[in-house]
């Protein structure tokens, strides 16, 4: 089985600081991962290394099983990135934002397609997002924007997703509505490697979890209960006070 | 050749005014009228992603290109380009090693433009009034060589932004998803950076150095505070611009006073206007 992301000896510093140590990590077709960490353990940078962005100063990524500088197939991966909000200089419709995310799939230049027209409502339907499609994300609360920007991961029609903390600051409630979302996708067959401080609502999603400390990978397993203790990260903006969201940063308005 | 006589003299000849049957005029309009549908049109990228003042950086270094012209003894419109797009390449390039900060970068290159310019300036023995047609703009002396140029570069431009539209947007709207998309943001930032830079060149002739970012920024400043959409933001704010040009021109005319400044203060009028209309659209 070739896996989908396939890294083995990983080292990516910036500067002095090595951020990434020696890392091997593997994500299989299917299969939903969660990687955790303490703040600055490096799971950011771990996953911008797999999505090609930040290079690394020694190792190898494969991904889909091809090296990375031969890998074109970018529509195969949706990306979510940390993000506070979905707010840009300029408005933005839903439907704007999610059609963005399926640029890897469709033509550059003139007009959408129908097709892309019908995967950007797919995604849209896919987070229950259909009936807000022309809304300025702007206006959209904090977790509906976190929505959209998932649908625009999914509007490339991705065999595997990667989420950068994608519940940090969204309400409980949102966040097992969120989850129950990411364990349908996962079941009609995306791989999802995710991101998070800790287990969460998502524990019965997960398959496999992987820890990282300062660089390296500490665990690899089956999500043991204790990570969900040791890790609890107790996010200063809890649910009485979603704070980040209240107010976006650098927002337009 | 006759036949396009024809239709220009035709064409003034519909029009009721006084002022239509100047030629100045005539020229005038048309070529504020190119200007501004097509500055919004590459602004509007300037605004998503934050870098609003980068017309103003790229009018600066175009200030030296113009200095460096009357140095030369060539056209200054056309070192006036280059040395624009050289500056856009430039804060583009530095902006992304991220290792200055994108508004430091526009500073050094706002005030290294000036400086330059001014130096050069000196060195040519150029006249003030000569340098203030290119700070204020000049464009009751437009003539069709001007008005040519200004039509091809916004064909040239306007082309880019309605074609490359979706994908534009997903490069300002977020650099990092983008690439992931496997999208070549850097050859796309660089294309929007050249085509500023040229747009900076022809908006100089119209409302001058100093006002080029006005034309690039305002319009869409102006409409973005109605729309609810990157669409709607696009096609009004190239409504607006082509809506203050004229208008601009035809105030100039009545008042007596430099076009470039009537134009900037009526896309000025706008932004005005269409923020109060959105406090109370958003009272009610």
């Amino acid at each position: 089985m070739t896996p989908d992301f396939h890294l083995s000896g990983a080292t990516i510093s910036f500067g002095a600081t090595e951020a990434l140590r020696n890392v091997h990590f593997h994500l299989n077709p299917g299969e939903f991962v969660v990687l955790l960490g303490a703040n600055g353990s490096g799971k950011t940078t771990m996953v911008k290394a797999l999505l090609g962005l930040i290079p690394l100063r020694k190792g190898r990524l494969d991904v889909f099983g091809t090296p990375l500088p031969k890998f074109k197939d970018w529509g195969r991966i949706g990306y979510v990135p940390q993000r506070a909000t979905a707010a840009s200089g300029v408005p933005a419709s839903a439907f704007e934002v999610v059609l963005a995310g399926r640029l890897a799939r469709s033509r550059k230049w003139g007009p959408h397609s129908k097709d892309d027209a019908r995967a950007v409502k797919n995604a849209l339907e896919l987070v229950d997002m259909a009936d807000k499609d022309k809304e300025p994300v702007a206006t959209l609360s904090g977790g509906q924007q976190q929505r959209v920007l998932i649908a625009r991961a999914l509007a490339g029609e991705p065999d595997v997703l990667v989420l950068d903390e994608p519940v940090s600051g969204i309400d409980l409630e949102h966040q097992e509505s969120f989850a129950a979302t990411l364990g349908e996708l996962n079941r009609q067959g995306r791989s999802v490697l995710l991101v998070a401080h800790a287990l969460g609502v998502i524990e019965p999603l997960v398959s496999r979890a992987v820890v990282l400390t300062q660089g390296e990978v500490t665990y690899d397993g089956k999500p043991l209960h204790e990570l969900h203790d040791s890790h609890v990260h107790h996010h200063p903006h809890s649910v009485e006070d979603p704070l980040p969201f209240s107010n976006p940063a650098g927002g337009s308005h | 050749m006759e036949i396009l006589a024809n239709i220009w003299n035709g064409f003034w000849d519909t029009c009721p005014f006084e002022f239509c049957q100047w030629a100045f005029m005539q020229k005038a309009l048309v070529a504020a009228a190119l200007v501004g549908v097509t500055a919004p049109a590459i602004g509007i990228f300037l605004v998503q992603r934050r870098l609003s003042l980068m017309g103003d950086g790229i009018g600066h270094v175009a200030f030296t290109g113009v200095a460096a012209g009357f140095l030369l003894d060539t056209l200054p419109l056309v070192t006036a380009i280059v040395a624009a797009i050289l500056g856009a390449l430039a804060i583009e390039l530095m902006r992304e090693r991220g290792r200055t900060e994108g508004d430091v970068a526009l500073a050094v290159v706002f005030y290294g433009g000036i400086a330059a310019g001014a130096l050069l300036m000196g060195l040519s023995g150029t006249s003030n009034t000569n340098i203030l047609t290119y700070l204020f703009g000049a464009l009751l002396s437009v003539n069709r060589a001007d008005i040519l140029a200004a039509l091809g570069i916004s064909v040239v431009v306007l082309g880019i932004a309605m074609l490359l539209r979706r994908v534009l947007f997903a490069v300002s709207y977020d650099e990092e998803v983008a690439r992931a998309s496997g999208i070549s943001v850097r050859t796309l930032n660089l294309l929007v950076a050249v085509a500023a830079a040229i747009t900076v060149g022809v908006t100089m002739r119209v409302v001058g150095i100093l006002l080029v970012s006005g034309m690039l920024v305002l319009p869409v400043a102006a409409v973005q505070q109605l729309t609810r959409s990157f669409n709607s933001t696009f096609v009004g704010s190239l409504a607006v611009g082509l809506v203050v040009s004229v208008a601009g021109v035809v105030t100039s005319y009545y008042v007596d006073a430099p076009p470039g400044a009537t134009i900037v203060m009526a896309a000025i009028v706008a932004f005005v206007l269409a923020s109060v209309f959105a406090r109370a659209r958003a009272v009610v």
